[in-house]
């Protein structure tokens, strides 16, 4: 498939996918910690020659997307762009000795499983630690934004794992 | 200069960082300072609203029990309404008349397509607009209790502010002693709970009393179920209550709602603005 089709279908059923699924689960009394989120696949997902500014416009335009259909102005745009600001410095962290095949785009086939996991756990981490900062927006409340993001990373890293293994074909 | 553009050509990744979070911001802020949100970019929308009303069209039919059930309560207690007017028409009094009484608020029908409850910006989208003559700033009531304020209007689809949304404000009445207040949704709510203030500290407030609308604002009729008192607190130096409320409204299950129109709110507007 063109690769330019592909990233355009990955990106409408990214959104789908966040706001007609996974906006819709319920984690019963527990459910103002859990706010999942998994179309920051998408920015994860970009091939490792991107530019960083085509990386932060895509990242930016997918956040505002998302921001139109939850009605939350700017605030998953402004995530996003940290993400995709963050993504080549996460990279070079946990860039394994002999380096990544630049040909191939992050996925959990492409890369050791183990370091895979540890790229998606930053990257939620990155994410929602920024996304709840500005939801909540005041720091005397920190223990709060610091649960919101622990509880809210660990359940989108499964969701995450999960859609990689249903969607990204095995090559 | 040149140096200056060796140094932005240098950082230009960082800097094109800052120019997004400052798109991001200017949104994020323009929100929190007017009433109306930026309208082209919420839930209103003409393909936002779509996509949500096909999704829904089918996940209805998978509540379709528990909204019967909530309308079966509300029919129930219409009727106990009806029956206690029909002892006062038997007295000497004239019976109503169309050209005696006006009404004053008109209540549409409508379906919530999509709602959220676990963040601080909490939004709810219904299907109607501006082609059923929902405007912003239209009350919204559930079958239980108040749900919202409309803010912005497509032509099919509204954007409710509703009562779980941090910005949210209202004036309402302890109806047993009168007392007027304010709810808010503070920080330390979930989407069960909200937080009457400015109840003064002389007032006999008890968990279990019943918090209606006051109908200040021409929003919302007089008497509309609010919430019920959980818990009261006292601040200490302080001359008003802290009254934590549960809501009537569920709002992990609400489908039916209505929207309340206020034929006499341009002459109520009018009135206040000639005063200030």
């Amino acid at each position: 498939m063109n690769p330019i089709v592909k990233y355009v279908l990955q990106f409408i059923v990214l959104i789908l996918l966040q706001v007609l699924v996974v906006d819709q689960i319920s984690f019963g009394y527990a459910s103002e910690f859990i706010v999942p989120s998994v179309y920051f696949l998408f920015v994860l997902m970009l091939p490792l020659t991107i530019s960083n500014g085509a990386l932060m416009f895509l990242a930016f335009s997918i956040g505002m997307m998302v921001d139109v259909f939850k009605s939350t102005p700017g605030m998953h745009a402004s995530a996003m762009v940290v993400l995709g600001y963050s993504r080549p410095y996460l990279l070079k962290l946990i860039e394994p000795r002999e380096g990544f095949d630049i040909l191939k785009s992050p996925s959990i086939y492409s890369m050791r499983k183990n370091i895979y996991l540890v790229f998606v756990s930053l990257a939620a981490i990155v994410f929602h630690l920024w996304y709840f900062t500005i939801e909540v927006m005041r720091f005397s409340d920190f223990h709060v934004i610091l649960l919101k993001t622990l509880f809210s990373s660990i359940i989108s890293v499964l969701l995450i794992i999960l859609t990689q293994y249903l969607t990204v074909k095995r090559k | 200069m040149n140096n200056l553009l060796k140094f932005i050509q240098k950082y230009s990744s960082f800097f094109l960082f800052l120019g997004f979070q400052l798109i991001c911001f200017v949104f994020l802020f323009s929100s929190i300072n007017s009433y109306h949100h930026v309208s082209f970019a919420n839930s209103s929308n003409i393909i936002t609203g779509g996509i949500y009303e096909a999704s829904s069209n089918v996940s209805g039919y998978f509540h379709l029990s528990s909204e019967v059930e909530q309308l079966r309560i509300q029919n129930a207690s219409l009727k106990k309404k009806l029956s206690g007017h029909m002892v006062l028409t038997g007295d000497a009094f004239t019976s109503v008349d169309d050209t005696n009484y006006l009404q004053q608020f008109d209540f549409l029908n409508a379906k919530i397509i999509s709602s959220s409850k676990n963040g601080r910006k909490n939004s709810i989208t219904i299907n109607k607009g501006t082609e059923n003559n929902v405007r912003p700033e239209m009350g919204v009531v559930g079958t239980k209790g108040i749900i919202g304020i409309t803010t912005s209007s497509s032509a099919y689809y509204t954007y409710v502010k509703p009562l779980i949304h941090e910005d949210f404000i209202l004036e309402v009445i302890h109806k047993k002693s009168k007392s007027f207040g304010f709810v808010k949704w503070t920080l330390s709510d979930d989407w069960r709970t909200a937080t009457v203030v400015d109840i003064p500290n002389y007032v006999e407030v008890k968990p279990g009393d019943e918090i209606l609308t006051r109908g200040s604002n021409g929003l919302f009729p007089m008497g509309e179920m609010v919430g019920f008192v959980l818990s009261v607190e006292d601040i200490p130096g302080e001359v008003y209550l802290k009254v934590k409320i549960n809501l009537a409204e569920d709002f992990s299950n609400v489908y039916s709602v209505q929207v309340i129109d206020n034929v006499l709110k341009n002459e109520f507007k009018e009135l206040i603005s000639n005063q200030n």
